[in-house]
């Protein structure tokens, strides 16, 4: 039984140890829309961005300020409210341009199909702030 | 010996289980000789909620909901398309069977329109000064259509010996019917097909079950053409091209030799793309085009493996440079040439 007991509470202390861990992972991003003819990309990782829009790429390393506005932007989306909005329907006939966001935040990861040119507002208002740090 | 029991039991209620439903309701006749099982008919799914990763699997039963309810709702034109797939399936699969009539003469099944065919397009030009489209550039891409669509691109010598034996010569010949003008000053007209509608300050289409319309104009937002499928609206049927990559246009760079246009053409004439815009697993309903999970860009190196197979990158239907697409496949042929068929989408080009 003591042996049990230990076991369970060693388990406990792993798994909460680990879980702190998932949340002191940096933030990670990855936004490619692409089509024939067309590409905008956006990496972040650790502390620095790099935005390829057609093949004119612009990077920059952040400032903490601007690592903690990121946060705290992130913080403020709701992402079970978010939804996929790529239609196949139009990126069957080239109507649209799908864009693939993939998030690594707070140890969570999120992926999304969106319409590159109907980005949900606030994901819209993100890339937007994001293109700002580039300028 | 309970264990051993208990065990067998599991076993035998797996086995159970896993059985298909002899009961399962079957659908007529007619579907079942023709197997529809992996059609879809593409949606808005935009009712889809996305989720973290760890809910992937139980997205794609939500989606086939989501589906279900969007096919009742808009029933038409899925009814339309599946209609379109199964006349295109029905008359493939008929292809070089023996006729199946009874008594004396044997009346042969339906098969892809076997003649030549010829389709008159009218190019519709909403004219931005920045963005000029000359005579040349229009006689350019009538030309290039006519390459394209009979075998004679100079690139295709270039088709690697795997795909050799599959190129077709597909034999339509596309005739300049009209040039429409209207000056415009809008840089951007999206794709909501306004540029199709006079009412909205574009071009009304002419007499589309009987011409090809193909409008030019600023589309804006890194689009560089698009299409309609058959069996959508006859007033917006057609293909938009970009002004600056309708036929041998310089300021189209890489995009500029008039591929666009065979691109959408072909999606005009109910091609996928290549690779039936999903995973491996995702069909562009044509026997010999390899599986494939995602476009290909540029100029690929032969060979691109993709879904364990060399991907089919020279295709019109891929999405590389204007130069690296050189070949529609032998079933390709097939698919276009079914909606010319009797009871065909594009019947009336024909009659």
């Amino acid at each position: 039984m003591k042996v049990f007991n230990i076991a369970f509470i060693l388990l406990v202390i792993l798994s909460t140890s680990c879980q702190s861990q998932e949340k002191d992972k940096p933030t990670h991003l990855n936004y490619k829309a692409q089509t024939r003819g067309f590409l905008y990309e956006i990496q972040l990782e650790n502390n620095s961005i790099q935005i390829n829009n057609n093949n004119m790429v612009k990077t920059a390393v952040l400032t903490k300020n601007q690592l903690i506005q990121i946060d705290s932007i992130l913080n403020a989306i709701n992402f079970k409210e978010i939804k996929n909005n790529s239609s196949t329907n139009d990126l069957a006939v080239d109507k649209a341009i799908k864009g693939v966001f993939k998030l690594e935040f707070n140890g969570n990861s999120y992926i999304f199909d969106f319409n590159h040119h109907m980005l949900p507002n606030e994901i819209d208002e993100f890339i937007k702030t994001l293109k700002e740090y580039t300028n | 010996m309970k264990k051993l029991i208990l065990f067998f039991a599991i076993i035998a209620l797996t086995i159970v289980a896993c059985q298909d439903n002899s009961d399962e309701i079957t659908p007529n006749q007619e579907v079942t000789a023709i197997d529809m099982s992996d059609f879809f008919v593409y949606t808005n799914d935009d009712t889809l909620s996305a989720k973290a990763t760890a809910d992937a699997k139980n997205d794609k039963c939500y989606s086939m909901k989501v589906l279900n309810r969007q096919l009742k709702e808009n029933p038409s034109l899925e009814k339309r398309m599946y209609d379109i797939e199964l006349h295109t399936r029905k008359l493939i699969a008929a292809k070089g069977k023996p006729g199946s009539g009874g008594g004396g003469t044997p009346t042969p099944d339906p098969t892809p329109y076997a003649g030549a065919v010829s389709i008159p397009v009218v190019v519709n030009i909403l004219e931005d000064p920045a963005h000029p489209v000359t005579q040349a550039h229009i006689d350019s891409q009538i030309a290039i259509l006519n390459a394209d669509f009979n075998n004679n691109n100079p690139n295709t010598a270039g088709v690697p010996s795997e795909f050799a034996s599959l190129v077709a010569d597909v034999n339509i010949t596309f005739t300049l019917a009209a040039v429409n003008r209207k000056a415009s000053s809008k840089s951007s007209w999206g794709t909501n097909d306004a540029m199709k509608l006079s009412s909205q300050g574009g071009i009304d289409a002419t007499d589309p079950a009987n011409n090809l319309n193909l409008w030019v104009c600023e589309i804006g937002g890194g689009i560089l053409g698009y299409a309609q499928f058959p069996g959508g609206t006859l007033a917006t049927d057609g293909v938009v091209i970009g002004s600056d990559f309708l036929g041998e246009n310089t300021a189209g760079g890489v995009y500029g030799h008039g591929r666009t246009a065979t691109h959408e053409v072909g999606h005009w004439l109910n091609l996928r793309h290549i690779w039936g815009d999903g995973r491996c697993r995702q069909d562009d309903f044509v026997d010999d085009t390899p599986s494939s999970d995602a476009p290909n860009y540029g100029d690929p190196i032969y060979p691109t493996v993709n879904c364990k197979s060399n991907d089919m990158t020279m295709n019109y239907m891929d999405y590389v440079y204007d130069n690296a697409m050189y070949m529609f496949s032998k079933g390709q042929n097939d698919r276009m040439r079914t909606i010319f068929a009797v009871g065909g989408s594009r019947e009336s080009f024909v009659q």
